[in-house]
């Protein structure tokens, strides 16, 4: 940042803000209204204050139970009912937040983003591939969330050739039109519509004194293969940790100027955000365990005939539709918020002028490296009879290969005393991700022997 | 809709103090971390992993193939 001019008596203190480049100056316009409500409390000012610094959390969150999430989720009910997965759901929330919390940290103190801190940290090598990645495993994954736009709009007779252009097309504009702060209300508001699936879940009349058992007993339903089920297993840690979400949180703290004084409020902004992801999680294991679960051939039952099977249940017509949106409502947040973490890392890798704040003219690498990805990942959804299993498949593929390291890399970096100085990780920060990088080896070494050797 | 600018005609201390802290943000220089011990031995079995995985994942695409 560019340091204070002398001041004058002459000199207004927007005056005193027109030397700085355009996204500090917006950025330093947003940081003065949180200064001063952090410097004059009151009860009134502590609320906004808290409401001014969430975000990047709760958005991260929400956006992971995305279009394949809600899939993944919404079979899971219907092969397993409401046993096993909801403790492992639950399981899931300190898990998801012990590995976000630690980008909240490294993103606040440093001040750099993920790509950014990898490339300068361990050289081009690493930064060349984490980049390449995360790009790939981007594009794929916005693959997935147009699917689900597709499928949720074609219940209300809209043709793909219309929503995904349209999807692609409002995700760019906000992008390139809004400031940090507007764009990051905007999906706010959007990421509230993932509460859709907990009424939902309600309006199906599940047995609660099964869920509240199931929650002590981890059940797993006799005579299951235990192939598909590890499978499963994968496939819901897969959907709650995943390398683009490291990258997102990280620079979004950044754009947004949260600094060392905010990390508390980060902190708990994306615990709300965990505990938010593991309830809708478990509100759709919960919906489609209790309607779906059980009915022949269900654990065969793909995304339609799930929908189908719960427009002919007591869910009827409106559920369906309030279901289906929840799924176009998915795949749109997170379609925003993975389209904003390519741009960021492709600007932070390559040392682009990077911010929503920058007008498009300013940044046009920062805003198309994003957008023509989104686009690129459009226009396969649009492609008559393309190998979506085949696609499906790769994505995971990379993501198993790049969630270690992606990881080790940020585990790395919060046990660096010369970047973090007093913010460096806890031992119990530090044995808690060692476990979870472990489990990640293990679960990710067994898919690929499975995937290599199936008859095993 | 356009917001109401926060900003006073003249800077008030507290707008000043608010500027120090500010471009007290700016982050440091970023050198490159000096690759040894665990992190010598941590990067070696994320190569292994990585070409382990491959390898892994070529075998099953080329069984799905045929």
């Amino acid at each position: 940042m560019s340091a204070i001019p002398e001041t004058s008596v002459t000199l207004t203190e927007a005056d005193l803000l027109q030397h700085l480049p355009e996204d500090e100056r917006q950025r330093i316009k947003d940081r003065w209204r949180i200064y001063q409500l952090r410097h004059h409390p009151s009860w009134w000012r502590r609320l906004l204050l808290f409401l001014s610094l969430i975000g990047p959390g709760i958005l991260v969150m929400i956006a992971d139970n995305d279009a394949g999430g809600v899939i993944t989720y919404a079979q899971t009910g219907a092969m397993y009912g409401v046993g096993f997965f909801i403790p492992f759901l639950l399981l899931m929330i300190p898990v998801a937040y012990i590995v976000q919390e630690m980008t909240v940290r490294l993103g606040a103190v440093t001040h750099r983003g993920h790509a950014e801190m990898i490339w300068g940290r361990y050289g081009a090598f690493w930064g060349v591939f984490s980049l390449l990645d995360l790009t790939v495993a981007n594009i794929l994954t916005l693959v997935t969330e147009f699917i689900g736009i597709r499928v949720g709009m074609s219940i209300f007779s809209v043709p793909p050739i219309i929503s995904v252009p349209v999807a692609w097309i409002f995700v760019a504009a906000i992008m390139i039109f809004l400031h940090y702060s507007t764009w990051e209300r905007l999906a706010l508001w959007i990421a509230a519509g993932n509460i859709i699936f907990v009424p939902l879940a309600i309006a199906a009349h599940p047995h609660w004194s099964q869920v509240v058992v199931a929650v002590g007993n981890w059940h797993i339903p006799a005579g299951v293969a235990l192939g598909a089920f590890t499978y499963v297993i994968l496939a819901n840690l897969g959907t709650t940790i995943s390398p683009w979400m490291l990258f997102f949180e990280q620079s979004s703290v950044v754009d947004k100027g949260l600094n060392v004084h905010d990390i508390p409020s980060s902190q708990a902004d994306t615990a709300i955000g965990s505990v938010s992801m593991g309830i809708i999680a478990i509100a759709i294991v919960i919906l489609t365990g209790t309607l779906v679960y059980g009915h022949a051939d269900a654990a065969d039952f793909d995304i339609q005939a799930i929908m189908h099977t719960l427009r002919q249940s007591s869910l009827g017509h409106v559920g369906t539709a309030l279901f289906a949106l929840g799924l176009v409502e998915a795949g749109l947040i997170a379609a925003i918020t993975i389209t904003a973490s390519t741009s960021w890392a492709v600007g932070e890798a390559l040392k682009l002028p990077r911010s929503l704040n920058l007008k498009p003219q300013r940044a046009l690498p920062f805003y198309l490296s994003g957008i023509l990805s989104a686009g690129m990942a459009a226009m396969v959804v649009l492609i008559p009879h393309v190998p979506l299993g085949f696609l499906n498949l790769t994505v995971q593929v990379i993501a198993s290969i790049f969630m270690p390291a992606a990881m080790l890399f940020l585990l790395m970096l919060l046990n660096d005393r010369e970047i973090m100085g007093s913010y460096v990780n806890r031992p119990w920060q530090n044995w808690s991700a060692y476990a979870i990088v472990g489990f990640l080896i293990l679960a990710n070494g067994l898919y690929g022997y499975t995937v290599a050797f199936p008859s095993s | 809709m356009r917001r109401k600018e926060d900003f006073h005609s003249t800077p008030t201390q507290d707008f000043l103090a608010f500027l120090q802290e500010e471009t007290h943000q700016e982050p440091k220089p970023l050198s490159r971390a000096p690759v040894q011990g665990w992190i010598q031995i941590a990067f070696w079995g994320l190569r292994i992993y990585i070409v382990v995985m491959l390898v892994m994942v070529g075998i099953g695409f080329a069984r799905g193939i045929h």
